[in-house]
């Protein structure tokens, strides 16, 4: 379970609870297939059971292991509990970029988690669907290929969200999740922007909180009473 | 949140509603959605818990405290927030439940692949509050029983296996700790013998230094082998009895023939109270009986409470006591970040991972059986669509046809047939008090003594204790105050702070008392921040069981100190009642694609 290093040097190597927030249909779980899977499925159906990955992000001076909850579609419904983003470290605020309403919930978004999250949280302004503007409208699969798919659909220009996210020290990119562009640098640019502070091994005093994913009881905090193997005890002792 | 999107329902079409998420209602949103049921789960309220939420900012407490004032939450009345402001990183529970390490919760969580869920933290110690004068110091008593030989097993640190070990006329505790601390050996005297490899340690002779610890008027409550084996408020004649009563305790219940002597005993005293057993049967000092009375959580006190009611509670204590890994001296967990609060929303995003809808902020209007028309107009739509049982109107004017309908009176406004006698309530209301008055506190301090670790061999530091205060009523017995205190571990307050939550079926100045005892009993008395007091009224659940058909009313909800096991059987018993035919062993149970995907994901 442990991200031991292969060879080399020691790096920082640590887990870090990623979510992604927006509207719905955005694009946010795409985002997380491209990135974990390298994937994309046109008009998929959600993934039952799939709420849950965890990636590794190399990277020269540390090693970063998202764990990446996305929302089961909970975000539809004004559904979703406080336990999704408590203790999020970063978060992906997600909008459309040929869709003006999906800007406007991702700045309720980021304020919300300027006003609840930890204070070290890092948010990254993410605009997605980009191969439907013009400059990216190239086809690159003849299926799709028509007049209304080769039209620029963009409606939010990017200087405006480059503007926003500048303001409210944001890291800002545009991306498609469906051809990939620029998915990974997201990424990456949230692996290096974390402050070195969070990273600390856990486990001193008072950090014994699991993430409340399934593999953050085995983290060895001095707080949280392991089940995995309490289970195992449990069947040994029962007696009575 | 309100700004979040509102679209169409994506059917109007679903096998079940459920109303409200509570405990009960959001178990069953998983078992039902994993079971491969379409669950629509919707709550009027725009948050998740119904009576076991939790409140996080300090507006969400007053803008509950006037709908509690104003009637409108069901089984709760007169709150009163009481101070300061709720800053910034705060969890306050409606429901810091406690949860026993032998519970059916625990039992079903594990087979759902969910224990790992949440983060479980441990309930360390136990104190009670005593006067000097409560506190027997036996020491004619002792010698009385090295003559009489009083010996009985010490069930308290190992559970059942301790009772082999019994060994009449021995001044000795013939149990051999598992483990034990390399100072603790030390103490223990060569006078043992060669022969035995562990031993145990001697009783009070050879000065061993006591292993249970005091703050002000409390006194911790014994937990483990050592505790009772040095304790200076026991003779050796009370360490007989109380091991003997411990050991009528584990086996009250046991089929075995071999035990037939304590389910007599049981069967005997049954409908008498706890203190009558123990004063004919198991003589121990007021001290005593009153520790071991703060370990039912019960409300009501040892005098009044039958023994069918005391024997279960102290059964769970003891049966979970020395089992929870790498703190021997816990018997309880808890949930971090609120408690059944926090189990609620995580249970909803487990139904909504395994397909389920939730949505906050919506109510049913009405409901009313589908009729013939509908049906035909349904069939020439889709052909496909199955006619189902009741159409239902929700609050922002959508409709939708279900089979079932889940959900405690309180959420079901409109009812499809006037509620009839229930046939089979699925609770009794026999002993349950009326009322519990209810209070959570925080304090401006950390309170070390509470949260340490008590032995060095522990590897886990407890995140929560249990303190019972015993308060004279007007005239009468004393009635149990318990306060459950949350360190900053569990994620709810900010480091230099503890939560309290009080409860007890005396009264408001009861709690206060029994608080400020508690504050008084520290070196530095921590200031309050704020308090928020009110009353939980058990409403009895005339309603419960299946009224018509496809309508399932859930009981209310159990006020407690701990988790209500119940909840967990009266889902179980709805699952099974919906999904019928052979299907009932699968409640909770993940679907096998699904636990391929987090076999996957471990791996990664
Ligand atoms: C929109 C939004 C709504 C929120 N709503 C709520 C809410 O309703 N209720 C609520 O309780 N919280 C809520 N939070 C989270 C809460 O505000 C804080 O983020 C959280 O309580 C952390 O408190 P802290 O600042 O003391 O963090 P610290 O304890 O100082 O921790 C700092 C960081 O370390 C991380 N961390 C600490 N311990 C561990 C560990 N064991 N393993 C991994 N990481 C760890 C945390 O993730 C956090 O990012 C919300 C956050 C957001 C963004
Ligand atoms: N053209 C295009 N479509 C996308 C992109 N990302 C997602 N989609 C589509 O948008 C729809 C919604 O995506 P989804 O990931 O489910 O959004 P979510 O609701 O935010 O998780 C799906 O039909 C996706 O195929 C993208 O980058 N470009
Ligand atoms: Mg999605």
């Amino acid at each position: 379970m442990a991200s031991r290093e292969e060879a080399g040097a020691p790096k920082l190597s640590s887990s870090v609870k990623l979510v992604l927030l927006g509207e719905a249909a955005v694009g946010k779980s795409s985002l997380v297939l491209r990135f974990v899977n390298d994937d994309f499925q046109e008009n998929k159906e959600p993934t039952i059971g799939a709420a849950f990955l965890t990636q590794k992000c190399n990277l020269p001076t540390r090693t970063i292991k998202f764990e990446i909850w996305d929302t089961a579609g909970q975000e539809r419904f004004a559904s979703l509990a406080p336990m999704y983003y408590r203790n999020a470290q970063t978060a992906l605020v997600v909008y459309d970029i040929t869709k003006p309403t999906s800007l406007t919930k991702a700045k309720h978004w980021v304020a919300e988690l300027q006003r609840q999250a930890s204070p070290g949280i890092v948010i990254a302004l993410v605009g997605n669907k980009l191969d439907l503007a013009s400059s990216n409208a190239i086809s690159a699969n003849a299926d799709d290929v028509d007049d209304a798919e080769n039209e620029d659909r963009r409606a939010i220009p990017t200087s405006e969200a480059k503007a926003y996210a500048e303001e409210e020290s944001l890291l800002f990119y545009e991306t498609s999740a469906k051809t990939g562009e620029n998915v990974q640098a997201v990424f990456e640019a949230i692996a290096n922007a974390i402050p070195e502070s969070t990273l600390k091994p856990r486990g001193g005093a008072g950090t014994g909180m699991g993430g409340g994913a399934r593999s953050s009881a085995n983290e060895g905090h001095s707080h949280a009473v392991n089940m995995a193997d309490a289970t195992r005890a449990a069947k040994e002792g029962c007696a009575c | 949140m309100s700004f979040t999107d509102n679209p169409p329902l994506p059917s109007t079409d679903w096998d079940i509603l459920i109303t409200g998420s509570g405990i009960k209602q959001s178990l069953l949103a998983v078992a039902l959605s994993r079971a491969g049921r379409t669950v629509l789960q919707i709550d009027h309220n725009a948050y998740y818990g119904g009576s076991s939420t939790a409140f996080y900012t300090h507006s969400d407490i007053t803008t509950w405290t006037a709908r509690v004032n104003a009637g409108h939450e069901a089984g709760f009345s007169h709150a009163e927030l009481v101070g300061g402001v709720l800053g910034r990183g705060f969890t306050l529970s409606l429901a810091p439940d406690l949860v026993y390490w032998d519970s059916a919760l625990l039992r079903m969580l594990r087979a759902a692949d969910m224990a790992e869920s949440f983060s479980w933290q441990a309930v360390g110690s136990w104190w009670v509050w005593l006067t000097d004068e409560e506190v027997a110091v036996p020491a004619a008593a002792a010698a009385a029983a090295a003559a009489g030989g009083g010996g009985g097993a010490l069930l308290m640190d190992a559970g059942v296996k301790a009772a082999k070990a019994v060994a009449a006329g021995k001044k000795r505790w013939n149990k051999g700790r598992k483990k034990t601390a390399a100072a603790e050996e030390e103490t223990v005297g060569e006078g043992e013998g060669a022969a035995v490899a562990d031993p145990p340690p001697p009783l009070q002779e050879e000065g061993a230094t006591t292993t249970l610890r005091k703050m002000g008027g409390f006194r911790e409550v014994a937990c483990t082998f050592e505790d009772v084996a040095w304790s200076k408020d026991l003779s050796d004649r009370d360490r007989g009895y109380l091991g003997e009563f411990l050991r009528f305790v584990m086996k009250h219940d046991s089929p075995d023939p071999a035990d037939q002597k304590h389910r007599d005993i049981f069967t005997e005293y049954k409908t008498k109270p706890l203190t009558t057993l123990l004063t004919t049967l198991f003589p121990l000092p007021p001290s005593a009986t009153t520790s071991l009375s703060s370990l039912s959580l019960l409300p009501t006190p040892p005098a009044t409470t039958p023994l069918s009611t005391a024997l279960p509670a102290l059964a769970r204590h003891f049966r979970s006591l020395g089992n929870i890994p790498d703190v021997r001296s816990a018997a309880a967990l808890t949930v971090a970040y609120g408690g059944s609060a926090e189990l609620c929303q995580v249970f909803s995003r487990a139904a909504a991972v395994a397909g389920g809808i939730n949505v906050l902020g919506r109510g049913v209007s009405a409901v009313r059986p589908a009729e013939k028309e509908q049906e035909q107009g349904e069939e020439e739509a889709g052909g496909k669509q199955r006619r189902r049982r009741y159409k239902v109107a929700l609050d922002n004017g959508e409709e939708i046809g279900v089979d079932w309908i889940i959900g405690s009176p309180s959420d079901l406004p409109s009812t499809p047939t006037p509620p009839s006698p229930a046939p089979q309530p699925t609770t009794t209301a026999t002993e349950q008090p009326t009322a519990l008055y209810r209070a959570a506190y925080i304090l401006t301090a950390d309170l070390p003594t509470l949260f340490q670790k008590k032995y060095a061999d522990e590897a886990i530091t407890p995140a929560a204790a249990v303190l019972m205060v015993p308060v004279a009523e007007e005239g009468g017995a004393a009635v149990p105050v318990y306060i459950l205190a949350r360190s900053w571990v569990t994620g709810e307050c900010p480091r230099g702070h503890t939560l309290l939550y009080a409860s007890t079926t005396h009264s408001y100045a009861a709690i206060s008392t029994a608080v400020s005892r508690l504050l008084q009993s520290q070196e530095v008395p921590p200031g309050v921040l704020l308090s928020l007091f009110y009353t939980q009224t058990h409403v009895s659940p005339t309603n419960t069981g299946e009224d018509a058909e496809g309508v399932v009313y859930l009981a209310p909800e159990e006020p407690g100190v701990v988790f209500d096991d119940g909840a967990v059987e009266e889902a179980r018993g709805v699952f099974g009642r919906i999904v019928g035919g052979g299907e009932e062993e699968g409640f909770m149970r993940l679907p096998e694609n699904a636990r391929r995907l987090l076999d996957e994901m471990e791996e990664a």
